[in-house]
């Protein structure tokens, strides 16, 4: 997939609608992705402490998909879905998106910071530095595969986390590790930051003259990595301060390879500065702007091939912003009351949402189809219920058809029925096995299961964590066979 | 971004763990018998450290500057125009992960690590190059035009720059690799070239790291090292001011001064007298005292009686900085007026109002550490901080095996009886008892002050919109085991009086410093320093338990990893 068929006059053209708040990628479509391969994107998008029962759609799933899996069907409700899905912004969406109610993590409470993208449990321990066991993050494993990248992209996991102050928020929800680790790639607050990601690479090469080349500065990295190895030689380091060497050698080797795979100029088309939104203030007006930046940032780079996943990630300050004081935490995440609080927050994160998808239906790739045909859109939280920090019934919306790969425009139920409370609290009620989605995704994305199984666990990631009892949850056992482990959920081409 | 908000970690302390990870003595390592009396100081008046002067110091490891420390040395070495215009770069650095309280401590290498150290190196290349002043600054005005930036030119450059890059005089091998790398630009592009050995600096293991490989063994030994006097200088310097050697510090490397423990104590208190150790001995409190962590306040009218909420967090914390600073450089104060001056600084008018006139005793009391976004207090917060921070005892995290999930849910105070019984009753079962009847009865001792920090008598109940619907009495009196015996605490003040008298308070600041001025964990060999620090702190100032770090025969030691 080149960029070169967009020219760069085409390319300003179109980010002027960062500035201008002009919609710039119907004007970039035809000529930017005309000849050019669609390929799947994976888009996800993550936040935590969890929702209000009010979150979810107000549909019966009645019709029997069998294998335990009820539909229902988005289409035939003709007021709001829900108060964070209103007709206003989804009214024209329900055909392109999906929900997924009753699949849970291994765990019965407790956040653990890995979840919205992966299969883990929290460390017996309710310290965050050991809450994060398990597996990486589905979107790090589906941009180290070769299927993704045949050949090295610009940069293989593009997250941002939207803010019209360009702050980080100091983390994401992407990782590689399946201990406690700190997720692999930051989230970048500043648009100019991520525009420079997404279109002059992980490395930021420049098509300045007055800049070293690709091939300058792979010189400077060989230099570099000698250094290394001559100090790992040093008598006088130990055999700790050599591993931690070690490891420095290998992710150099990585910036090598980077490097080669960069030659100068290549980046050029896609290279030009826009104006850094870093103000002190910012009301919810340029709050939705930046938002709105961000996801153009994002979905030009899925067109044009920059990338092909993506992550997104509301964090506090943007809970702080749409909430419109501080607290939010505590008076509405965690509140069994406010939900008038908690549709503002997520309200907004549901609109800025349908305007994701709209970016991405409005791109026809060569093949006629929707870029948004090409996703998979997944929006999934740390926590089930907020107010009793339950893990159970993750809040699962997706949108795309992930190039065939899953049917739209219905709510799936995956709750075992008849329902059954179990241990868990309030209404809600045991299901799946949450990894089994994660698995379909990274199917239906291309990868084969020796690239995301662990150790030669069938499956990915934890499927029994530490304060599940078999005795007050007896319907799992049957999701965790190697066999259901290994398949796709059911119902989701259906 | 993730769970580390108060409400998180408290209803998950909320739950204590097994009951027998929580019952008798906790102490700090003293094995001194407690004096009688309730009111006897907290872990005795002996020193807990034991130092065998001839037992080697624990291992250090190689260090990697943190993201703050990164940002802080790059200002340093290219100015401050340079450092903002990488600014956006360097934001992409990732943050340090939460393993321990302090981000120095075993920062995790990621992939993003590297590739953001690589884009920062030539982003902060070009910027040199680019800008005029900063060229002329750092490679004099022979490099300013590719005629004139000969091999002497880039020589002076090499051997000035690296020096205050790599935090030690370069070889001659050194000097001829990065000759070499220049001249890989070609001779039509030469200032390409400076530019690729700007970044090839900041590459450098050498400057990303803190490198101690080039001292000579102790006699006899193998694997413990005298650090080399450039050694010496980048940790004095990183240790008080989280940055590069300035130029008296590396000309005193140069000259033979940090050759001797005087010359050392030298530059420390020089170090120690700059506005630069100001700020980084506040990231250390502020990282102790986890104030980044602080939330609140809440925003309910009712409840705020007219403070406005807007700026109370920041002004609070800042008078919290204010009165810690007073103690450590202005006073100078002990660990006793840290824990019980009444000193205010409270400059604003909610502040003030908060504060009232009732005197603040020390630290604790500040409105600050008394802050939740809440209407209620959380006592079981309060209680754990008193435990695990000041006095460095060991209250586990609670056992998710252990709790019933009704357990977390929030706790809604009684609109007769308040939060003290809505606590009591909700942590009263056998598998919470053990540690909250460590954790609560001195979080209660605070209950005598709101969640922004107000004095009070009684506590207002609110319902869920916000309307007052009833009062309860505060209680701050209760029965717990501290520093080994058994004590009735009535008040905030007599916690702080209680920390302030005993050894164990000291002996955890310590810790806490020695945590963060060493990038690790204390051990049992490191006995002999941690005795120091303590006794600096017991007898002298807070100011002392600082220098006494650099004066400890240890400091210029290093015992390989």
């Amino acid at each position: 997939m080149k960029w070169d068929a967009v020219s760069r006059r085409h390319l300003l053209q179109g980010l002027g609608g960062f500035t201008l708040a002009l919609p710039f990628l119907p004007s970039l479509a035809p000529r930017a992705l005309a000849g050019v391969i669609p390929g799947k994107r994976f888009i996800g998008i993550g936040n935590s402490h969890g929702v209000y029962p009010e979150w979810w759609p107000s549909l019966s799933a009645t019709q029997n998909l069998g294998q335990g899996v009820y539909a229902g069907d988005l289409t035939s409700v003709s007021g709001d879905l829900s108060p964070i899905f209103p007709n206003q912004h989804f009214g024209d969406l329900k055909s392109k998106i999906l929900f997924l109610r009753g699949l849970d993590t291994c765990y019965a409470v407790n956040h653990c910071r890995q979840t919205p993208f992966s299969a883990g449990t929290h460390g017996g321990s309710a310290n965050s530095s050991t809450m994060q066991i398990g597996s990486p993050s589905i979107d790090w494993v589906i941009g180290q595969s070769a299927v993704t990248y045949p050949s090295p992209p610009k940069v293989r996991n593009l997250v941002v986390s939207p803010d019209p102050l360009g702050r980080r928020d100091g983390g994401s929800y992407t990782f590689a590790r399946t201990d406690n680790g700190t997720p692999v790639v930051a989230a970048v607050g500043n648009a100019q930051t991520a525009f420079d990601l997404a279109f002059k690479g992980e490395l930021g090469t420049s098509d300045d003259p007055n800049s070293p080349k690709a091939d300058d500065m792979k010189k400077v990295v060989d230099k570099v990595y000698e250094d290394y190895k001559r100090l790992r030689g040093s008598s006088r380091l130990g055999a700790a301060d050599q591993l931690r060497l070690d490891d420095h050698l290998t992710h150099l080797s990585e910036v090598q390879k980077q490097l080669l795979a960069s030659p100068a100029g290549a980046a050029a088309s896609c290279s030009s500065p826009i104006p850094s939104p870093i103000r002190t203030t910012a009301s919810v007006t340029e709050w939705d702007q930046a938002v709105k930046n961000h996801i153009d940032i994002v979905v030009a780079a899925l067109a044009c091939g920059s990338t092909k996943v993506a992550g997104i990630v509301f964090g506090p300050y943007f809970e702080a912003a749409y909430f419109g004081a501080k607290g939010y935490h505590e008076a509405v995440s965690h509140s069994t009351t406010n939900i008038e609080g908690h549709a503002k927050v997520q309200g907004a994160q549901a609109r800025h949402i349908a305007y994701l998808i709209r970016k991405l239906d409005s791109i026809t790739e060569s093949d006629g189809r929707s870029l948004l045909y090409h996703s998979l859109v997944m929006w999934n939280n740390s926590l089930g219920k907020g107010s009793s920090h339950s893990s159970k019934e993750l809040p699962l919306f997706m949108a795309g058809n992930g190039g065939g790969t899953f049917t739209t425009g219905r709510l799936l139920d995956y709750r075992y029925r008849p329902f059954y409370k179990g241990f868990i609290t309030g209404n809600q009620y045991a299901g799946r096995p949450y990894n089994q989605l994660l698995v379909s995704i990274l199917q239906a994305m291309g990868l084969q299961p020796q690239e995301y199984e662990q150790a030669g666990q069938p499956g990915f990631g934890v499927y029994d964590g530490p304060d599940v009892k078999p005795a007050l949850d007896p319907y799992h056992a049957a999701y965790k066979t190697v066999e259901v482990k290994r398949a796709p959920l059911p119902g989701l081409r259906d | 971004m993730y769970e580390r908000g108060p409400q998180t970690r408290g209803a998950l302390l909320l739950i204590a763990a097994i009951t027998g990870s929580c019952t008798g003595v906790i102490s700090d390592g003293s094995d001194e018998p407690a004096p009688d009396g309730p009111n006897a100081p907290i872990g005795g008046a002996e020193n807990p450290f034991t130092c065998s002067p001839a037992a080697d110091p624990s291992p250090t490891g190689l260090e990697r500057l943190t993201e703050r420390e990164l940002t802080t040395t790059l200002s340093d070495l290219l100015g401050k125009d340079v450092a903002a215009v990488i600014k956006s770069v360097l934001d992409s650095v990732p943050a340090e992960a939460e393993a321990t309280l302090y981000d120095n401590i075993s920062p995790t290498l990621t992939g993003e690590h590297v590739r953001s150290h690589y884009r920062v190196a030539a982003a902060a290349a070009s910027a040199v190059v680019g800008n005029a002043a900063a060229l002329t600054m750092h490679a004099g005005a022979c490099a300013a035009q590719d005629t004139t930036l000969d091999q002497a030119c880039l020589s002076s450059f090499v051997k000035s720059f690296g020096l205050r890059a790599l935090r030690r005089p370069l070889s001659s091998a050194d000097e001829a690799s990065y000759a070499t790398l220049f001249n890989a630009a070609g001779s039509t592009r030469k200032r390409i070239g400076l530019q690729m050995v700007i970044a090839a600096m900041l590459l450098s293991p050498e400057f990303l790291n803190k490198v101690e490989a080039s001292g000579m063994p102790v006699k006899g030994k193998t694997d413990l090292l005298h650090l080399d006097r450039y050694e010496i200088a980048s940790r004095l310097s990183y240790v008080y001011w989280g940055s590069k050697p300035d130029a008296e510090l590396f000309a005193a490397a140069a000259s033979g001064g940090l050759s001797t423990p005087d010359g050392v104590g030298t530059q420390a208190r020089r170090l120690l007298a700059s506005p630069r150790a100001l700020d980084h001995v506040r990231h250390f409190y502020s990282q102790w005292l986890q104030l980044d962590a602080i939330a609140g306040p809440p925003s309910n009218p009712t409840f705020l009686a007219g403070v406005s909420p807007t700026r109370l967090r920041a002004n609070a914390v800042a008078e919290l900085q204010d009165f810690v600073d007073h103690q450590i450089w202005k006073s100078p104060g002990t660990y006793k007026d840290l824990m019980t001056s009444a000193v205010s600084f409270a400059k604003t008018a909610d502040l003030t109002a908060v504060y009232g006139t009732t005197p603040r005793k020390g630290l604790l009391t500040r409105a600050a550490l008394l802050m939740h976004d809440s209407p209620y207090t959380h006592p079981i917060l309060r209680g754990v901080r008193i435990r695990n921070d000041v006095l460095c005892e060991s209250i586990p995290p609670p056992d998710p095996n252990a709790i019933p999930a009704e357990l977390l849910e929030p706790i809604e105070p009684d609109p007769l009886s308040g939060t003290r019984a809505a606590v009591t009753t909700r942590t009263s079962s056998p598998a919470c008892a053990g540690c909250h009847g460590l954790i609560n009865p001195v979080g209660f001792a605070f209950e005598g002050f709101d969640s922004i920090g107000r004095a009070r008598t009684t506590e207002k109940i609110f319902d869920a919109k916000g309307k007052m619907i009833g009062t309860a009495p505060v209680d701050t009196e209760g029965t717990t085991m501290l520093g080994g015996r058994e004590v009735q605490l009535r008040s905030a003040g007599e916690v702080a009086e209680l920390a302030a008298g005993g050894v164990q308070g000291t002996a955890c600041l310590s810790r806490h410093w020695f945590r963060f001025s060493h990038g690790r964990m204390e051990k049992e060999a490191d006995g002999c320093a941690l005795n120091a620090s303590t006794s600096a702190l017991t007898g002298r100032t807070l100011k002392d338990m600082l220098l006494a770090t650099a004066l400890d025969p240890s400091f210029t030691l290093r015992k390989v990893k």
